[in-house]
Formats: structure tokens, C-alpha cells, sequence
């Protein structure tokens, strides 16, 4: 199709208008002709990634996506009911095993064509089905790609088809590079609209809410991100330098210099909510379509590179390659053939395996019964939220920087100036914090109190610690309705140039 | 033949990117964007929600005997999805614990079952954190308080009864009224069995938002009243 597309292609794609008019720039950047080696890699990587998403749920199709199971239709959430058709067992099991198997020829490039097609219909159709365990923002991301692919030539490299069809010898066919434009534009897209996501969320500047994302447990195991909660100036950070990326991706990221640092940041992004937050498919959806970022000149400066290791021995070799066309059509007739085969064997292993143990030899199993004091107390009335539930915590530095405490410590000198940050979790009503000096005796020193409004996060209480305080152990204690919620040692330490006798000291500390 | 190849892909083009930028005009306009399952397609609103705490649900099945038991994770599932949690976790609206409770219930032996209660669990998610670093902001030990809350009475057959806001909303409107918003369904108006309305509290809008006690009669179970708790009262 592409070949009977008019374009120049004069000049690559995106070079620059260079005092041409929008239209041919536009005309260009779609429709310049070239080797699909970009959406090569995608349709490689992409499938590898759904393959193994899909592996994990084929053993629960009957479950998920049939009338024999409990779907959990995303059109249900938007109102639509029954909007699209939910499949018997058997045939969800068909659907999921033609998926599973459509993604490994995707991958391979078999029949490519059929096989995107074939994996964005189902794919597409099994997550709307399910979107407990299965539809998920990374799976319309999927879904966008998978369409792209069908509609490129995705196949006309690094692939059997091109095995199967080309003559040794022939150069690689040249395509217009609509499809993969677009795919790098919905990369941009996603960035974007995620950028005003978060400019719309309330505290995401403030790392507020990024900092309770980092102990959200709903994902999988984080550790660091727990880690890092300790550091809510680092959070702020990122929190901006996110933002900034996300607006500039479709801007910057098409040429040069900036496609690097686009991509690269990106990449480390995406390895950031791998490690951060705990999210383990999402990243590898992402960062393998940035694989549509590859062009022609990119596959050349890689075969240049890979071509100093190679010998001359193995170059001849593979320029011998070829299949003859009795094997090009034995090939092309095994595909509808696996497909059966395939489904067959996924039907019988599915009745087999069981997946209610309905046909158990020791009969269907039982509920778990519970114990009834463990259950007791979910029946109870919730009650009111313990004070101690409405501070999250207390922290004592040096220095406030964007609202947070750092220079974090709990041993201060005479003369310091000490924060105490008080962050309360919301909802919470208008309520009074109390911040009070103890000493060691647990005698208060000093009381002070602040209102802390419905809508804030956060009470700052500043202590001068001069000379009136001895050196010695001291603590910190909140209080909130009446009651200690929360207390933390601080140890005060001489002046190094004023020491002095502790019975010399008469001043009170001061609080603000 | 080129030509009309070339409209039809500028075409395919055109769309595409419009509803691309349709999805991102509606996001930032706050329009739209739930009219449509397509919209989940267009507008990237990942990590939109967020709170300060964890929660969880459970679904508990009470039996006839007054036993309780566990519907899910159902007893012949293991599947996590995202993380460590199964499946039935990740409906935060519960759109579709019926469906969920009434699979679960269909395939497993048990006795007959009364209704289904889906309770929600919340806690402060400070006590999510590790040791080391809860030693880092606390020095007091860790007392981890779940609060608990009834979200639904389901049927056995899946089909919903009764209906209560979640924890942390009821909280918000606490904390600035003391009669929160009505929020339940009419069970009387609903088509129920008898059996399954001795079990159901009526509806009285009157006493939405007052003081109730714990009901052991009737049915003999424990019932969660509709909202005990006053407000807390600012200082």
C-alpha cells in the first residue's frame, strides 16, 4: 500500500521543515517511506510481555472471562450493562489459548498480520471482561499498540513471514511510517494526559501523595519506596521533575539529543515505579513500545557496530540463506493447523486441571469456615478514629525545606533552632496539637499548642533550644483530644563554646 | 487507487490523534470522561486516588447455623493478580462483589448460606512501614487498629441488599456533620424474600445519621448498626 503513496523522501523524517510549508513537514513525518525495524522490535517485545500476563490468567479463563465464572465487565463500572458478549467456559478457554499462542507468532512474526489482529480482538475484548484482575491501564496501552501493529507491516522484518517470502539477497521492503508515528504520538499522548493528572491531584506537588502512594501494599513488594519516605524533600522532587518530563516527552523526545534524554529518562521512570512503587508489568509494557523510537539510521549504527565481530565466513553463509517453496507453502498451511491443535489441547488440559475441583476424587471443596472472634470484631461498630490515627507522624530537624523537615536528627546543641513536624493524616477534623518540651522526668517544660484546619497537612512548632535548657535527654510529645499520641527523645548537648553549668541556666526555651 | 489509499489512511490518522486529544481535552476539562467505557481508553488518569489509608475487604458468608465463612479468595484460588492480594481486592467500588460472592458460592460444598457480608478493613497506612523505618519516625511501639466497616448485605444469589458508604467517606462527612448523607438502599421496597428481609434492617430515613445499637434479636446475628459513632468534636 505504502509504495503507492506519493512522499518525497528526499530528507528523513523529522528533520526539520527547513522552509517548507506544515503540510509537506506533516506528509513527511506520516508518510516517509522506510524499513519497519521500530515496529519490528515492538511486535517482538510487546507480545513477550502480554505472554507472559496472559500465561498467569490462562488457568482461570473459566473464572475471569465466562459466564461459568464471576467477569467483572469494566462496561458495568461506566453503567453500560451487558455490553459486550461474555463467552461460555469453554469457549473463554478457546479465547485464552488462540491469545496465548497468537502472541508467540506475533512474536516470531507468523502470519503477522492475522496474528495482531487476532490479539487485539481477543486481548482487547478478554480485559474488558475482567477489570478486577486483568484490565488495567497498561493493558489499553497493550491494546492501543496491538492495534497499530495490525494495521503495519510490522512483519516485513526479524520475522518468519520475511523469512519465508524474501529471496536471499533481496534489501528489506520500505513502508510509510504512519504506524509508528503514531505509536511514538500515543507514547506522548499517555505522558501528557498523565501530566495533567497529576497536576489536578491536590498534594502530588506537595509529595504528600506520593509519599503515601510509597506504603501503599496493593502492588507488589517495594522496599525501597518505603525507604524512601524517609526523604518527602527527595519525593517533592521527583514529584516536579516528573511533571516537567511527562509535558516535555512529546515535545522533545522525536530527535538528537533530546530523544536520548526523553528516552532515557523515561526508562529510568518506568524502572522507578518497578522499584519504588512496586509495579511489575506496567514498566515492561511501556519501555518495549519505546522501541517504535528506532529508526532506520538506529538498525544501521547497530549492524555497523555488530558487523566488526562478525566474520566474513558467517556473512557469506547467511547470504546463502534460503527456503524453497515447497517449505514456504508446508509453512504457511502448518499455521491454521497449530491454532487447531493447539485449542484442542487447551481444552482438554483446562477439563483436566480442574480449575474449581468440581470432579475432585474427594468432592468439590469447602468454604473456609472462620473463627467467630475473628469475625466479631468486623460486626462491631467502627467507633470514632483513635487520636493516635489522626497524626502521622513526628519529626524533628533543622531546617524546613518545601514545608518538610530535613537535616533530620534528634541530638541538638544549645542555641540550635529545632523543628518539630507534626503530620497529621487526613480526614481530619479542626482540631488542636499540642507540642510539648519534656524533660527526662517527663515534667513538661513547655506547652504550646496550634489550631490545625481541616484542609492541612501539616503543624510546624519551632523550638529555640538556648541556654536555658541543661544538657541532657528530652522528649517531644504530641497530644491531639486529650491524649499522647505520639512522643520522641531528643538528647541536648553543651554549646561547644559556652559551656556551662547547668544550675547557671535560668531562662525558659522559647516555642513559636 | 494511491490517492484514495492515502485519504483513507489520512483518515485513519485524523481519528486516531482526535481521540487522542479528545481524551486529553476532556481529562483536563474534567468533561466526559466517564461517559463511556471507551473513555478508559483515552484518558490516562494512572494513581488519580489516593489516601492516607490501607484498606481491605472481606467477604463473609453467614450460614444458617450461625457459622461464618470465608468467600474469597474462593478455596480453590491462589491467583494475585497485581500483587500479593487476590482478586476480589481490587474493586474499590464494589461493582462487583455479587457477581464474585455469587461464583464463589455456587461451586464449593456449604451449608445454606443467610447473606453475605462484604465488610471493608482500614487502617492508617503508617503502619505499613517496616521496622527499621518505623523505628526512624516512632519511638513508641507499633498498636495497628483496623477499623471496621459493613459495606454491603449480599443474597447468596449475588444480588445486593443493603449498601453503606465506605469508611473513609462516612469519616469525612463526620467530621463536619453529625447526620451524614443517606446512602443506602430502601431494602423494604426491594423484592426480597421473607427470610432474607428478617435479616435486612428496615429503611428509615428518619433515623439516618442517629445513634443505634447493636440488633441481636431477630435474626440472632450480630448487625451492624447504621452509623454509632457521633462525630469527634474539635477543640
Amino acid at each position: 500500500m505504502a509504495a503507492n503513496i506519493p512522499v518525497s523522501v528526499s530528507e528523513p523524517p523529522g528533520s526539520g521543515s527547513g522552509g517548507r510549508g506544515l503540510r509537506a513537514s506533516i506528509r513527511d513525518f506520516f508518510f516517509a517511506e522506510e524499513v519497519p525495524y521500530g515496529l519490528a522490535l515492538v511486535r517482538i517485545m510487546l507480545p513477550l510481555v502480554l505472554l507472559y500476563v496472559m500465561l498467569r490468567r490462562w488457568a482461570y479463563a473459566r473464572e475471569f472471562y465466562s459466564s461459568d465464572g464471576a467477569t467483572a465487565p469494566l462496561a458495568d463500572d461506566y453503567g453500560f450493562r451487558n455490553m459486550l458478549p461474555v463467552p461460555s467456559g469453554t469457549v473463554a478457554v478457546i479465547m485464552v489459548t488462540l491469545l496465548v499462542i497468537l502472541l508467540v507468532t506475533l512474536a516470531i512474526g507468523w502470519r503477522t498480520r492475522i496474528s495482531a489482529i487476532g490479539c487485539f480482538v481477543i486481548y482487547t475484548h478478554l480485559n474488558m471482561l475482567d477489570c478486577l484482575s486483568s484490565f488495567t491501564k497498561y493493558s489499553v496501552i497493550a491494546s492501543h499498540v496491538l492495534l497499530l501493529l495490525s494495521l503495519s507491516h510490522c512483519g516485513a522484518v526479524w520475522s518468519v513471514d520475511a523469512w519465508l517470502s524474501r529471496e536471499p539477497g533481496q534489501p528489506p521492503p520500505r513502508f510509510a511510517a504512519w504506524q509508528r508515528r503514531l505509536m511514538q504520538l500515543l507514547i506522548g499522548a499517555i505522558y501528557f494526559g498523565a501530566a495533567f493528572t497529576k497536576i489536578h491531584t491536590p498534594t502530588f506537588f506537595s509529595g504528600d501523595q506520593l509519599r503515601f502512594w510509597l506504603m501503599t501494599h496493593i502492588n507488589h513488594e517495594h522496599p525501597w519506596g518505603e525507604y524512601l519516605t524517609l526523604y518527602p524533600v527527595v519525593v517533592m522532587l521527583f514529584a516536579y521533575l516528573c511533571v516537567v518530563w511527562e509535558i516535555l516527552f512529546v515535545f522533545l523526545a522525536w530527535r538528537g539529543h533530546g530523544r536520548w534524554i526523553m528516552l532515557t529518562m523515561g526508562a529510568m521512570f518506568h524502572l522507578g515505579t518497578r522499584v519504588f512503587i512496586g509495579l511489575y508489568v506496567f514498566p515492561f509494557v511501556t519501555t518495549s513500545i519505546y522501541w517504535a523510537f528506532v529508526n532506520e539510521r538506529d538498525v544501521a549504527n547497530w549492524k555497523a557496530r555488530l558487523a566488526r565481530f562478525r566474520s566474513s565466513d558467517g556473512s557469506k553463509h547467511r547470504a546463502g540463506q534460503g527456503i524453497s517453496r515447497l517449505w514456504q507453502r508446508r509453512v504457511s498451511r502448518a499455521f491454521p493447523a497449530m491454532l487447531l491443535i493447539a485449542i484442542v489441547l487447551g481444552v482438554e488440559l483446562e477439563y483436566r486441571l480442574d480449575s474449581y475441583g468440581i470432579r475432585r476424587p474427594e468432592g468439590p471443596h469447602e468454604l473456609v469456615e472462620l473463627d467467630p472472634a475473628q469475625v466479631e470484631p468486623m460486626l462491631q461498630p467502627a467507633g470514632t478514629v483513635r487520636p493516635v490515627d489522626l497524626v502521622h507522624s513526628l519529626e524533628t530537624g533543622t531546617m524546613l525545606v518545601g514545608g518538610h523537615v530535613v537535616r533530620h536528627k534528634s541530638s541538638f546543641k544549645q542555641g540550635d533552632k529545632l523543628f518539630a513536624q507534626c503530620t497529621v493524616i487526613p480526614p481530619h477534623p479542626d482540631m488542636v496539637i499540642e507540642c510539648n518540651l519534656h524533660d527526662a522526668d517527663d515534667r513538661v517544660l513547655d506547652r504550646v499548642n496550634q489550631v490545625v484546619r481541616r484542609e492541612a497537612f501539616r503543624a510546624n512548632f519551632l523550638y529555640v533550644l538556648h541556654d536555658a535548657l541543661a544538657p541532657g535527654e528530652y522528649a517531644l510529645v504530641v497530644r491531639c483530644f486529650g491524649k499522647e499520641v505520639m512522643r520522641r527523645r531528643i538528647t541536648l548537648t553543651a554549646h561547644s563554646d559556652a559551656e556551662q553549668s547547668a544550675d547557671e541556666l535560668e531562662s525558659a526555651p522559647v516555642a513559636n | 487507487m494511491g490517492a484514495i489509499k492515502r485519504w483513507l489512511v489520512s483518515l485513519v490518522i485524523g481519528s486516531y490523534l482526535g481521540s487522542l486529544g479528545y481524551g486529553i481535552a476532556c481529562h483536563a476539562l474534567d468533561f466526559n470522561t466517564s461517559a463511556h467505557p471507551s473513555m478508559y481508553f483515552v484518558v490516562w488518569d494512572m494513581f488519580c486516588g489516593w489516601s492516607a489509608y490501607s484498606n481491605r475487604l472481606h467477604l463473609v458468608a453467614e450460614g444458617e447455623s450461625g457459622r461464618y465463612y470465608q468467600v474469597a479468595p474462593a478455596p480453590w484460588t491462589s491467583f494475585h493478580p497485581y500483587g500479593n492480594l487476590p482478586r476480589h481486592q481490587y474493586d474499590p467500588f464494589l461493582n462487583h462483589t455479587g457477581t464474585v460472592i455469587r461464583n464463589c458460592l455456587e461451586k464449593p460444598r456449604h451449608e445454606p448460606i443467610q447473606r453475605v457480608l462484604v465488610i471493608e478493613e482500614v487502617w492508617a497506612k503508617k503502619y505499613n512501614l517496616p521496622d527499621p523505618i518505623w523505628s526512624r519516625f516512632f519511638d513508641g511501639p507499633r498498636e495497628r487498629h483496623s477499623y471496621f466497616q459493613v459495606r454491603q448485605v449480599v443474597a447468596p444469589d449475588g444480588k445486593l441488599v443493603r449498601k453503606f458508604s465506605p469508611w473513609l467517606s462516612r469519616q469525612s462527612d463526620l467530621f463536619v456533620s453529625v447526620r451524614p448523607l443517606p446512602s443506602f438502599l430502601d431494602s423494604d421496597s426491594m423484592k426480597l424474600s421473607p427470610a432474607l428481609q428478617t435479616t435486612t434492617r428496615p429503611f428509615d430515613p428518619s433515623a439516618v445519621g442517629l445513634p443505634a445499637t447493636v440488633e441481636r434479636k431477630g435474626s440472632g446475628t450480630l448487625f451492624p448498626p447504621v452509623d454509632p459513632q457521633p462525630a469527634p468534636l474539635a477543640q
